[in-house]
């Protein structure tokens, strides 16, 4: 009841600057729409001179782009303001306030603001992904829907554990700033359908090492009724693994910053 | 001269000591272009002919490790300092002589970008021999002329361009976020992810008469040979063209920039 | 129980000493080199509640690390704390919620929002009751007068009126214990003034115990009861304010005015010179000796038109202690 209480108040204090920032949100919110079509028409001009590739046909190929976007977008918009606050704060000595406060220091890390131009930039691909979904030949069951919105929050879980293990190493002084490369090249990774990796021991490191294959194209695959089950299994695992892995990164390096260094 | 090589110095020893920096930059460049290429060669693998849209694979592959090469001439570092100047409040330098500021910060920037060209030279080269096979090469003399002609083009193009962005931040508030967020979009328009004539017939002409597919699509084109040199010339002539708008536009919206600043007081 | 209980509080860095030079460099990424820097040295202190206690110290004396220690942002090396019989580094919710840590110059509040908006949100962080929140807002902007720009967008006060500010937002929760960190730097001398007051009302009202480090005397002199010093991380003198200027009160301060510029080492021979300007010359001199040193000078001096005898500045005081590393 107590972090809800201090959720709704973000959600508030965020929707303020939005309202005086309202420039800098219309813009935001403009490219990131125009991002996400441009992306899907890309696909569509592939498509032109292609049937399927590696077995997803056009509609199915968006659908992932579209799984893609919401993960990312979603991280974006509820998570990456926060995180990018909590390695600046590290930097400029200001994460001493978040040790004194009677709060979670992962529940700070994490929360915070809230970027609605991100966040209300979903309509597109959620849209496209609907739509789609329409013209599909075969029925998308209540079930896959359900299990896709459960491994779409598995995914948004993951890529959050997984860039706060990176960023923890904000902890050992490293200057993190270039790790937000990483996101980019994941985001690209995770847009892509699997069959990139060409063997399977490949693919499974980019299900546990460089978690980009349960980002959308385990989703999608739920939904497209083309998922295999070891692999979504593999997922669920690799959430909770790589949150257990980032909250005991994180609590080591509060550790570290509290015992050692000027 | 002096003045360049002792720039050129200078960037050595930086990248020198920001070590980490510069390989981690160099290689997050290069695996999103690997990431790209990989998805290509997955493309041509479903597709079978092995002709797509008139590139083999080993095109497609020359496509994009040309254009990783000649997007380094993109200068968008001016954009993001004049808005920063224009943020702190640091304008006194620049409202005394803006055509100075314009054109150091073309000089200091172009001197980056040659540097980061040579990086990513280097960098193709160590790796060359894994992916020779896949490049091919078709350089003439006349097109290495044209091409560096082009090369030029697009230092001027992209900086006029980057700086009418970076003075958004006299009417936005976090200019930075907003300029950083329409990079993807050039991105897109100048062909990093797909070669532009994937795009319809019509999309086509219309994306080459713009300003962005100066950026390494064109270029690339001509490198591979699959623009004729009277073809080259014309664009250019577009191009050239646009370098003498994006100068009006800057200095039209420089004036209203400075009046809004004025006017508040600072 | 004391409200502060710190025995024996050690607290030593490990810095890694960079190396310069390309050979060096490479060395340094096979084994680094540390050096061990001493910041806080077996400190002891205890603090009762409703004493307004002030930490003084040149840079680098161990302040910052001491209050970082009292409210568990560091662990210490070696030696025990407890405050409101809490372990602080245990970071304890209940703990935290009854101390607050104000940093002189970086704001917690929000830049884009009004300052209110902030305080609500403080008061759900806090669990603060409805009618306490009020209550608590109401008396601090009235003590602090700063009722009329609690809606206003904080990027439009003034540096001044930001402190208040923060200081409202750490008050509003009624803690039992407030450290402030260098509260007044950069400040104009009204708002120092106005956050010196304040502090004292505040604590007459709600008898909280404060703890504040300074540079600048006059915070401490006008708003502690009690001062500890610290020299290179020991601490050197600790006992009430009136205890100092008691201690040195066999020192007074002749002030001369003269009708034409002087060198002052001529003066050397009756006392320690503490300032002097063009023709003003400020000495320090031993209190029997006032009247042969007087004399002597108006013997000497044809061109001396005015003295006057005052007490020895707090701060020279202070910079005494320090520079001669303990009492005298």
């Amino acid at each position: 009841m107590y972090y809800f209480n201090i959720l709704k108040e973000q959600i508030k204090l965020s929707l303020m600057w939005v309202a005086i920032y309202r420039a800098n949100f219309m813009l935001m919110l403009l490219q990131s729409i125009i991002n996400s079509v441009l992306g899907i028409l890309c696909i569509d001009f592939i498509y032109i001179h292609v049937d399927s590739i590696a077995g997803w046909s056009k509609n199915e190929m968006i659908i992932l782009y579209c799984s893609s976007m919401i993960v990312n977008q979603m991280y974006r918009g509820l998570i990456n303001p926060n995180h990018l606050r909590f390695i600046e704060s590290i930097s400029n000595g200001s994460f001493d306030r978040m040790l004194v406060k009677p709060v979670s220091i992962i529940f700070q890390i994490n929360t915070g603001n809230i970027d609605y131009s991100s966040f209300f930039s979903l309509i597109a691909p959620i849209v496209v992904l609907c739509l789609k979904l329409k013209s599909l030949d075969f029925r998308v069951t209540g079930l896959n829907v359900i299990l896709f919105l459960v491994f779409v929050v598995n995914a948004i879980g993951l890529l959050t554990s997984f860039m706060m293990l990176l960023y923890s190493l904000a902890f050992k002084h490293i200057r993190v700033y270039g790790l937000t490369g990483i996101y980019f090249i994941l985001m690209s990774m995770s847009e892509k359908p699997k069959e990139i990796f060409l063997y399977r021991e490949l693919m499974y490191a980019f299900v546990f090492l460089i978690p980009s294959v349960p980002l959308a194209n385990v989703p999608a695959s739920i939904l497209l009724s083309k998922g295999n089950i070891p692999e979504i299994i593999a997922s669920a695992v690799s959430g909770m693994l790589f949150f257990l892995v980032s909250t005991a990164a994180i609590k080591k390096g509060i550790r570290k910053y509290s015992s050692a260094s000027s | 001269m002096q003045k360049y090589l002792y720039s050129f110095r200078m960037h050595l020893l930086e990248s020198f000591q920001y070590r980490f920096d510069t390989v981690l930059g160099l290689l997050v460049s290069n695996i999103s272009m690997f990431i790209t290429i990989i998805f290509w060669m997955l493309i041509y693998r479903s597709n079978g002919t092995g002709v797509l849209n008139g590139y083999t694979m080993a095109d497609m592959v020359t496509f994009f490790v040309a254009s990783s090469l000649f997007r380094t001439f993109i200068l968008n570092g001016g954009g993001f300092e004049i808005a920063s100047m224009i943020k702190n409040g640091d304008l006194s330098r620049i409202i005394i002589k803006p055509h100075s500021i314009n054109i150091f910060l073309y000089w200091k920037y172009l001197s980056n970008a040659l540097f980061e060209f040579i990086k990513q030279f280097t960098f193709l080269l160590l790796i060359a021999p894994f992916f020779a096979k896949h490049l091919t090469w078709k350089l003439t003399a006349q097109s290495i002329i044209l091409l560096i002609a082009y090369l030029v083009t697009a230092t001027f193009i992209s900086h006029l361009i980057w700086v009418l962005l970076g003075m958004t931040a006299f009417w936005l508030e976090q200019a930075q976020a907003v300029m950083w967020s329409f990079a993807v979009i050039i991105n897109f328009l100048s062909g990093m992810f797909m070669p532009l004539d994937f795009f319809p017939h019509w999309a086509v002409k219309v994306l080459e008469l713009l300003p962005f597919a100066v950026f390494s699509y064109i270029p690339a084109k001509l490198y591979m040979n699959q623009l004729s040199f009277a073809q080259g010339v014309n664009l250019l002539i577009v191009y050239i063209i646009w370098i003498l708008v994006l100068l009006l536009l800057n200095l039209m919206v420089w004036r209203a920039g400075v009046k809004k600043y004025s006017a508040v007081g600072g | 129980m004391s409200t502060i209980n710190a025995s024996n509080l050690s607290k030593t860095y490990q810095i890694h000493e960079k190396q310069q030079g390309l050979k060096k460099s490479i060395q340094d990424f096979f084994s680094r080199k540390y050096v061990f820097k001493e910041a806080v040295k077996n400190l002891n202190m205890t603090i009762e509640k409703g004493e307004i206690v002030g930490l003084l110290g040149e840079n680098g004396a161990g302040k910052t690390t001491t209050l970082k220690m009292l409210t568990g942002i560091l662990y210490p090396t070696s030696g025990k704390v407890t405050v409101l019989n809490y372990t602080p580094t245990q970071r304890k919710r209940e703990f935290l919620k009854k101390i607050a840590f104000v940093m002189g110059n970086k704001s917690e509040i929000n830049w884009d929002l009004p300052a209110v908006d902030t305080f609500r949100y403080q008061k759900l962080v806090y669990q603060v009751p409805d009618d306490l929140y009020k209550k608590n807002i109401d008396m601090l902007a009235e003590m602090l007068h700063v009722k009329h720009l609690l809606n206003t967008q904080l990027r439009r006060l003034s540096l001044g009126e930001r402190m208040k500010m923060e200081l409202i937002n750490s008050f509003l929760y009624s803690p039992e214990i407030v450290f402030l960190d260098e509260p007044t730097i950069g400040l104009d001398l009204n708002s120092q003034l106005a956050i010196r007051k304040f502090l004292r009302e505040y604590r007459e009202e709600r008898k909280t115990t404060i703890i504040i480090t300074s540079h600048y005397m006059d915070d401490i002199e006008e708003t502690c009861d009690r001062v500890i010093l610290l020299s290179k991380g020991s601490k050197i003198f600790d006992g009430a304010l009136g205890e100092i200027t008691r201690l040195y009160s066999s020192n007074k301060v002749l002030q001369l005015v003269f009708d034409q510029p002087i060198h002052p080492y001529e003066f050397a021979q009756y006392g320690e010179i503490i300032e002097y300007k063009e023709n003003t010359l400020k000495l320090m001199i031993q209190k029997e000796q006032y009247r042969s040193i007087v004399t002597g000078l108006m013997n000497q001096n044809k061109n001396l038109i005015d003295i006057s005898i005052t007490n020895v500045p707090f701060k020279n005081i202070v910079n005494q202690i320090m520079a001669e590393g303990r009492i005298s």
